[in-house]
């Protein structure tokens, strides 16, 4: 395969990682010395990913290389860029992961213009994607590439940490804990592939095989995050900005289950070899149960926002676990309303945060009445990471409660059970929030707030009523993962 | 470089080993910063002479990794430098606790027999390849260890370093020439930049926590928390990068009664100076006003006709009530802005006296400890006799003396107390909040709106010397006394 050197600059042909790769940086440079101007940054920021979003969604890599009058360069779409021993490729299966994290980071810039998240943000969240991208166009690196990726994953937890912490001055567990499941987990992934490197030598070796699946399931369920090693996702959602936790957690999952792909694809004797599927049920419905238990007692809006994505995160872990190609439809179903459910709950919870600053229990008190859009786009997105009717998650949650249930009842009743109690925090929130008014000092909501949460509501309720609107989607991000 | 590791050979022996490892457990034992931070250094060297002894990695590659956790020490040290508070805030159980955990370890590592062998190349002599394996799972037993035992960003962060270790060498040894070894550096650099960052934070993290009982981690740490009375609420600020409300010419003008050149238009925000030179300003005025008690008369004449030309701005209808930092800054000198009310012979106090030039606010709410209670009490009860007789000696001339309906704090009008309670406070030590860098910017504001109501409270309610010297003996009985 003939790469693009960047040591030719003067070629007439850009690759198109490099393009991203290269755009990302400097736009993540400009907006950073910018930053102060965080309207300008972020909006711009939101225009540049949201093209970026659509036109590779919409990215024929069959079709003829682009000609760039501007730069009086030429866009290669099927160039590949080299360098230091990692090579990157806009590949088919890349193209749907790369849209989504665009599509991902254009909302959450589009939400900030009207709520800070801090003036890091914008910058920090371009290398972030600029990173999420490389590992989405990586095709071979140093070892094979998705065992290096969770090297790769340390890096981007820590630059993730700045924008979690966001200069607050509050509790930095979550943050801190996001780092520990990437750390412990590259060493194994380093290790089988030294294995596997002598298992291409000797294939039919079931002792490397073992090996090899053995410390692929173990950093694979680790990197997972299910109970215990959960904390991390209830402490960001509590102490961190509402959209910057939502882009990062969806962010981070969608390459954990592109790099999960992968790995099964490259070794497809791991369920052979190794229960995989026991582990990730076992690990997901301790986490789903957990999930619904903590959320039926937790009073913080965000800490119960962080459980009931916990319990959805857990019914998600279990379908990873049933065999079958036909299950990554349900799993990829899953994730798409698991982001507009996330979605929808950060913009009304940040405009909650934005008004009652600290989330204290008396400015909470009745905000509702002052807030009722945002309070009811807050408790409508958690509720669907819960699976409530007529919520976006409903429809996710009953096939994949159904497809669970096909195997094992058992299973099926916990995750119910565990629903109804992120279903009775809701509730108790709900009360809170539309109980009486104490702080009579807040100020009604913003108009231009209350019309996105109406937007996140009425997509939420349209993705209810017509679960089928995701069909062509998913189908297509399928195929392209297949190719 | 490479010499020093040769005349270190003996770490590479079984003594030296040990030595390392117990290097590595009494990292834990111990449980302070220092030992933490050299003990990592001291790990990496042992971990280094270990893999050098084999004969399979360079000299040069131990050496950058050796200088690459130096340096991360240096970044997480030089954080710690700069924290106001201990490193060590979430520290987990005694050293009682923590030995118990490490000889449960050592005894379970000895009773069972795991038959585990980590994967060495096969050039690696079998002798060579059991010491590292003993020596290697040691330390990354006492990394987890680590982790489960502390949620402190610091400890945290050694502990994720420590686990890199290993992983650095077994990368290097296993895949010698991928250039893992390099990344894995970069990584943990990233890793603690990332943790320096949260130590500071964490430092700045000292609103109440509330128990989470949800949370499986340290319920403990967040009760002691509650009942420590100096950590101080920060208030209604949640971000140290979006600043507060801007101080306005009309906020200033309503803080100290001080009227604003005509040519300032009504709603100008004041230079950014004015928001964050404040510790600057408090610390010399602190210096000013010890060296103002040695000094003598000379500088008592300027204090007083200061505090006489405060009486006379602060009118009784002025704006303090409605605003909050009304009762948190108190006034100094008067300022150029308004030469005309100033006592003539203090026309420039600028250039009267150079140690008075940054003394235009004098904050008055430090931290309510305990320690700063007494220390302001101290004078206030102690000196009362001598103070009155001081009033009537030529160079500590009082209020009494220049205004005669001021003779008894007692006797004065609610109007006037406020200038008495200022003058005792602009004699008073004074302390700033300490914050991220050592100086104190939009959190101390922070600080001053949480304080501000109940000192606005008092202030209508009580009047004179007496009353607020009874007004700090009721807020020191506050206090917990469970410290």
């Amino acid at each position: 395969m003939n790469c693009f050197d960047p040591a030719t600059l003067n070629s007439p042909n850009i690759s198109l990682p490099l393009l991203i790769l290269g755009g990302l940086f400097l736009l993540a440079l400009i907006t950073y010395i910018f930053r102060s101007w965080e309207w300008l940054t972020t909006s711009v920021a939101a225009v540049i990913t949201g093209w970026l979003a659509l036109w590779l969604w919409n990215l024929d890599l069959s079709a003829a290389p682009i000609q760039l009058s501007l730069l009086n360069r030429v866009i290669a779409p099927t160039g590949c860029l080299e360098r230091l021993g990692f090579m990157l490729q806009v590949h088919p299966a890349a193209i749907p992961v790369l849209a989504t994290s665009m599509a991902l980071a254009c909302i959450a810039f589009v939400l900030t213009i009207r709520i800070s998240q801090g003036h890091s943000f914008v910058p920090f969240t371009l290398i972030l994607l600029a990173g999420y991208a490389l590992l989405a166009m990586l095709v071979s690196g140093p070892v094979a590439a998705p065992l290096i990726t969770p090297l790769l994953l340390v890096g981007l937890s820590s630059i993730g940490i700045y924008i979690l912490q966001a200069g607050r001055a509050t509790r930095s567990d979550g943050p801190l804990r996001s780092l520990i499941p990437a750390v412990l987990t590259f060493p194994l992934f380093l290790i089988a592939s030294w294995y596997a490197d002598r298992l291409a030598l000797s294939p039919r070796d079931p002792e490397l095989m073992n090996i090899v699946s053995l410390l692929l399931t173990v950093g694979i369920i680790v990197l997972l995050a299910p109970v215990p090693l959960h904390s991390a996702m209830a402490d960001v959602a509590e102490t961190a900005p509402p959209i910057v936790t939502m882009l990062l957690t969806l962010l981070y999952q969608l390459a954990l289950l592109h790099l999960i792909y992968r790995v099964l694809t490259a070794y497809p004797f791991i369920p052979r070899t190794i229960p995989l599927e026991f582990g990730l049920t076992i690990a997901g419905v301790l986490t789903a149960a957990w999930g619904g238990i903590a959320a039926a007692g937790a009073e913080h809006p965000g800490r119960l926002w962080g459980y009931a994505a916990l319990h959805d995160w857990g019914l998600l872990i279990m379908l990873l676990g049933i065999p079958g190609n036909t299950n990554w439809q349900i799993v990829l179903f899953l994730f798409a309303l698991r982001a507009i459910s996330m979605l929808t709950a950060a913009i009304g919870l940040s405009a909650i945060e934005h008004a009652s600053r600290t989330f204290d229990s008396e400015w909470l008190q009745g905000i509702g009445k002052r807030m009722p859009w945002n309070s009811a786009a807050f408790l409508i997105g958690g509720l669907g990471l819960a699976g409530f009717p007529l919520s976006a998650g409903f429809t996710g949650h009953w096939v994949g409660l159904m497809t669970v249930a096909s195997n094992d009842w058992r299973i099926a009743a916990v995750v119910m059970v565990a629903s109804a109690g992120v279903v009775i925090g809701f509730i108790r929130m709900a009360r809170t929030l539309y109980g009486p008014l104490i702080q009579t000092r807040l100020l009604n909501e913003n108009p231009v707030g209350a019309l996105l949460a109406f937007v996140g509501i009425l997509i939420s309720a349209s993705l209810a009523l017509s679960p089928q609107l995701l069909t062509g989607p998913i189908e297509s991000a399928l195929l392209a993962l297949s190719r | 470089m490479t010499s020093l590791f040769s005349s270190f050979n003996f770490f590479a022996s079984g003594t030296g080993i040990i030595l390392t490892c117990a290097v590595a457990a009494a990292m834990i034992l111990l449980w302070d910063w220092r030992a933490s931070l050299i003990g990592l250094i001291v790990v990496q060297f042992g971990a280094a002479a270990v893999a050098l002894q084999t004969g399979q990695i360079e000299a040069q590659l131990m050496i950058v990794q050796v200088c690459i956790i130096a340096l991360c020490t240096l970044i997480l040290a030089i954080s710690i430098a700069q924290a106001p508070r201990s490193p060590t805030i979430s520290q987990s159980g005694n050293w009682i606790m923590r030995l118990l955990m490490l000889i449960l370890v050592y005894t379970a590592l000895r009773l069972f027999d795991f038959n585990f062998s980590l994967p060495f190349p096969n050039a690696i002599e079998a002798s060579d390849a059991l010491r590292m394996t003993v020596f290697f799972i040691w330390i990354s037993i006492c990394a987890l260890l680590t982790l489960g035992l502390s949620n402190s960003p610091l400890f945290t962060g050694v502990a994720l370093l420590l686990w890199c270790v290993p992983a650095h060498v077994f990368a290097t040894l296993l895949l010698p020439e991928s250039g893992v070894s390099v990344l894995i550096g970069i990584v943990e650099l990233l890793i603690a930049l990332g943790c320096s960052y949260l130590i500071l934070t964490e430092s700045l993290s000292i609103k109440q926590r509330p128990i989470v009982s949800t949370d499986i981690t340290f319920p403990v740490e967040g009760r002691r928390m509650l009942t420590d009375s100096s950590m101080v609420p920060i208030g209604e600020m949640t971000t140290m990068d979006i600043p507060t409300v801007p101080l306005t010419a009309e906020a200033r003008q309503a803080m100290t009664g001080v009227t604003l050149p005509q040519t300032a238009p009504r709603g100008t925000i004041l230079s950014d100076t004015n928001l964050t030179d404040e510790p600057l300003r408090i610390n010399r005025a602190q210096a000013a006003q010890s060296r103002a008690a040695q000094s003598g008369a000379k500088q008592s004449q300027k204090n007083q006709s200061q505090i006489n030309q405060m009486q006379a701005n602060l009118s009784p209808s002025d704006s303090s009530q409605s605003h909050p930092r009304r009762e948190t800054l108190t006034p100094g000198t008067p300022t150029q802005a308004n030469p005309t009310q100033a006592d003539p012979t203090q026309a420039d106090p600028r250039q009267a006296d150079p140690t008075q030039n940054n003394q235009k606010w004098v904050r008055s709410g430090s931290p309510l400890t305990r320690t700063n209670l007494k220390a302001a009490q101290k004078p206030l009860t102690d000196s009362l006799p001598s103070r009155q007789v001081d009033q009537s000696s030529p160079d500590q001339s009082s209020p009494d003396q220049s205004s005669p309906d001021q003779s008894s704090p007692d006797q004065s009008s609610p109007d006037q107390s406020l200038p008495n309670q200022l003058a005792e406070e602009l004699q008073e030590p004074t302390q700033p909040t300490p914050n991220l860098f050592g100086t104190s910017t939009h959190l101390d504001k922070g600080y001053i709106n949480s304080k501000a109501e109940p000192q606005q409270k008092s202030k209508k309610e009580k009047t004179g010397l007496s009353r607020l010297f009874n007004r700090r003996q009721k807020d020191e009985t506050d206090l917990p006394k469970d410290r």
